[in-house]
């Protein structure tokens, strides 16, 4: 095993207790009541990491097996992935009536659209690494990064044009989701291409880079359910009396204009 | 592999802007303390004679085909410049609203939420507006005139002045 290999195995064990301790903490402050996809994909995600550390180290699990566990598991996670994406969508635009009804037809849209791009993606950029099963696998990994990646950029995008107010946790989740999803799609994008038979160095530094933007993003989800939400800032001051004459005349020009 | 290069660049600059969007969040409290500070003056009535048909018909009429081209075509970046300012103070005022809106004073929160409505419904208009614009600084032809704009934003400064006698907007209301 390389250094780098010890590295990136010990940032799996870090977010893997790491998702077990979020786990806790959605339950015990109630975060399932208003993210209620988020908590079950935090369930998921933990649930999913301990299983797979287990059967890396397990004597009588099978190269292959791993790798089936992990290939279906990988569909539920990015389907569940996809979920919370949805409810950020919700969350930001419900406040305003306005948007309300355009947040859930634009993420409509937005779905459409990148699933076609992931197509044509998947078709003009196949797997073609020696290892076929593993750079099968980062292929379809790859697409579905894609997907989120493109959902999240739409998300904050609209929000940043809209200057909509976030609440404090659903920014956090967003920006770790989207941390995860922009290094995996990197990431997987190189390993459909070049994934060997055997691991090497690159597979190692590939791993670390997937393992530690996962604990980064643990870490910022982490930070924002346990941080206070802060809302902004009813003031309650005395009105400046200069300002009287500024209104008067802003009144004297809407009714004399 | 150009492709997989070309997606590996795409998540860097997908990274790049989610930090940005992060830090942007913080500054947002900036300019909720000093409002005023970030208003721009637009000259609604400038603002109203550039978007006018009939001015541009009179126009039209009364120059030559290449000078009126010309002179549209200044018209029309002046109009997405005046749009783009009243799109940047929707935006100041989207944030004071949005305090206002936690406002005890049940009056105070339902004119905020009004004013949050407007600003919002006017920077969707800009969205549409300012391509419009410059697509017609290509291809003049009979365009749509922003007029919903200009009615927006004046809308949007009669909220602000009733807001503001009822919560400190900080000079925002002079500065419109």
């Amino acid at each position: 095993m390389t250094l780098l290999s010890y590295i990136w195995h010990g940032f799996w064990f870090a977010q893997s207790g790491l998702r077990v301790l979020l786990l806790l903490l959605v339950l015990r402050r109630k975060f399932y009541k208003p993210y209620p996809v988020f908590a079950v994909y935090v369930g998921w995600a933990a649930l999913r990491s301990v299983i797979l550390l287990f059967m890396n180290y397990a004597p009588f699990v099978s190269g292959n097996q791993y790798y089936q566990v992990h290939a279906a598991s990988s569909v539920i996670d990015a389907v569940l992935r996809w979920g919370i994406i949805y409810e950020m969508f919700d969350h930001v635009f419900r406040d305003y009536a306005t948007l309300r009804n355009l947040g859930p037809k634009l993420f409509r849209w937005a779905t459409l659209a990148l699933i076609i791009g992931a197509i044509v993606l998947a078709w003009f950029a196949p797997a073609s690494g020696l290892g076929r099963v593993m750079s099968t696998l980062y292929a379809m990994e790859r697409n579905v990064n894609v997907l989120l990646c493109g959902l999240l950029i739409v998300l904050l995008a609209l929000a940043q044009y809209f200057r909509l107010s976030w609440r404090s946790p659903v920014f956090g989740i967003a920006l770790g989701l989207g941390i995860m999803a922009a290094s995996d799609l990197g990431t997987y994008a190189i390993r459909s291409q070049i994934e060997p038979i055997s691991r090497n160095l690159s597979t190692d530094v590939l791993d670390l880079i997937i393992q530690a933007a996962t604990l980064c993003c643990v870490l910022i989800w982490t930070a924002y359910l346990l941080a206070p939400e802060r809302k902004p800032v009813a003031r309650v001051v005395q009105l400046p009396p200069h300002d009287l004459e500024t209104w008067n005349h802003e009144l004297e020009r809407l009714l004399h204009p | 592999m150009t492709i997989s290069i070309a997606l590996v660049i795409l998540s860097a600059l997908a990274l790049i802007f989610l930090i940005r969007a992060a830090k942007g969040q913080a500054l947002v409290r900036r300019v909720v303390e000093n409002p005023a500070e970030h208003i721009r003056f637009v000259d609604l009535e400038a603002f109203r004679n550039l978007i006018d048909p009939e001015e541009a018909e009179y126009l039209r009429n009364q120059l030559h085909p290449a000078e009126f081209r010309k002179i549209q075509r200044e018209r029309l970046r002046a109009a997405a410049e005046y749009i783009s300012c009243a799109a940047h103070n929707a935006a100041v005022l989207l944030k004071v609203a949005e305090a206002a809106r936690l406002s005890p004073d049940p009056q105070v929160a339902a004119m905020a939420e009004k004013l949050v409505e407007n600003a919002i419904r006017l920077r969707l208009y800009a969205f549409q507006a300012i391509p419009r614009l410059y697509m017609a600084m290509l291809l003049p032809l009979r365009q749509q005139s922003p007029a919903h704009v200009a009615d927006r934003y004046e809308q949007m400064t009669r909220q602000v002045v009733l807001l503001g006698l009822q919560y400190p907007m900080r000079g925002v209301s002079g500065a419109l």
